[in-house]
């Protein structure tokens, strides 16, 4: 990394300097996050306009097991950045070891939600008939003229954040594997994609699961 | 030093585009409230809301530069801008602050799943959950994502992108009603044909 020289604040974009007092990696990452948390944005606006626009929607999500489960998986990613914070506390105190421990601890919180997620997937998709196109008999029963694009609005969105989880775990795993040639910039950038995953299942858990509870009595 | 006039010239050119669309957006806000007298609804609302906010979102910069060059009459020090070293550690948010945090984040999460026990009326329980959503992500980015102990620059420059992706929200969020009420009126047992996508495919 060049050292910048003094320089006044009308030259700062000359180059040869930091201009945010930040490396080009983390600046990069965070104009990678407003860019992709747009894209999450543009996604959760088709929904909302799918799901008011429809004469009726599903809301299939019993307390137990749907809002229970995915409040444990909420639980669980909260912990993950959680983790990932002392990961680069530690790294910045040049601890590698701990380092390297926080983040495998972060990755195996990933690798849990993905676990527990798709478990989800195959119970809507095998036991309950969701497709992204067409709602299971049962539902359309419940539900009459309900839109049939609860399913693509679904896997749509939660399969977009669960593919943006496995590729933040598997980048976990790259920095942690090779934690000798990284610095604690390196996870300090990586920490920023793993905060910015969990960013977006906050939004995206009340919006999908809490705006979709099932009232209806009965088991 | 010819170099530096030029950049001085750009910046202060820059400011007063920025302030025009400030202004701009000010007088949408205007026109938007007055040609309608005022008995727009809540669509007209939300549009004099955002223009608002987006003329307070332009006008920021030009702000910060007129105080640093003192053209406001109170502050007649200029802040000399540090010189630039290599990039400075940053030592924010112990251990304990960030537990805390964390424990505030499951607190939020913990509002939220009880307040979908209670079964509220649609449009309180998506503005209620917004709120403390944004409220959340505020937390994760300011203090998991350490943007709160960057340099204001940065934070200028993110901030405002999602305080215009969640402008949009509120603007496409009552929006989609109205597609809604556009409909024509139905039966609700018939399939009708012209509903998005299944055209055609039989329910069995």
């Amino acid at each position: 990394m060049a050292e910048a020289k003094a320089v006044s604040l009308a030259d700062e974009w000359g180059g040869g300097t930091f201009p945010y007092r930040v490396s080009h990696r983390k600046l990069g990452m965070w104009l990678f996050i407003m860019s992709d948390s747009l894209t999450f944005g543009v996604l959760l606006m088709t929904y909302a306009y799918v799901r008011l626009s429809s004469v009726n929607w599903p809301t299939p999500f019993k307390f137990h097991p749907s809002v229970t489960f995915s409040t444990v998986m909420t639980l669980v990613l909260l912990s993950s950045s959680l983790t990932m914070v002392f990961a680069v506390a530690a790294a910045k105190k040049r601890d590698r070891k701990k380092a390297r421990l926080w983040i495998m601890a972060t990755m195996f919180f990933g690798a849990t939600f993905i676990a527990l997620h798709s478990y989800e997937w195959h119970h809507l998709i095998v036991d309950e008939g969701l497709t992204p196109f067409q709602l299971p008999a049962e539902w359309a029963h419940e539900w009459p003229g309900a839109s049939p694009l609860f399913g693509s609005a679904f896997f749509g969105i939660t399969g977009l954040h669960m593919f943006h989880v496995f590729t933040g775990v598997c980048y976990l795993g790259v920095i942690a594997g090779r934690i000798r040639k990284f610095t604690a910039d390196d996870v300090e950038v990586s920490g920023l994609y793993w905060h910015f995953v969990d960013l977006v299942w906050m939004f995206v858990f009340p919006l999908i699961y809490l705006m979709s509870v099932d009232f209806r009595p009965g088991p | 030093m010819e170099k530096s006039n030029d950049r001085e010239k750009e910046i202060k050119r820059m400011n007063l585009v920025l302030l025009a669309l400030a202004g701009l957006a000010f007088l949408v806000a205007v026109w938007t409230a007055v040609s309608n007298q005022l008995k727009g609804g809540t669509d007209d609302l939300f549009l004099i809301l955002v223009c608002l906010l987006l003329a307070l979102l332009f006008a920021i910069n030009p702000l910060i530069y007129a105080k640093q060059n003192g053209l406001f009459a109170a502050s007649a020090d200029e802040e000399e801008p540090a010189p630039a070293h290599e990039i400075e550690e940053h030592h924010g948010g112990g251990n304990r602050e960030n537990v805390v945090i964390w424990g505030g984040l499951l607190g939020l999460t913990a509002v939220e799943v009880v307040l979908a026990y209670i079964h509220l009326h649609a449009a309180l329980m998506l503005t209620i959950l917004m709120l403390l959503s944004i409220v959340k992500a505020a937390l994760i980015v300011a203090y998991f994502m350490h943007l709160k102990f960057e340099r204001f620059s940065l934070v200028m420059t993110i901030v405002p992108t999602l305080i215009v992706l969640f402008l949009l929200f509120g603007i496409f969020f009552p929006d989609s009603r109205r597609a809604h009420d556009l409909r024509p009126a139905m039966e609700v047992q018939q399939q009708p044909a012209d509903n998005e996508s299944s055209a055609g495919e039989e329910e069995k």
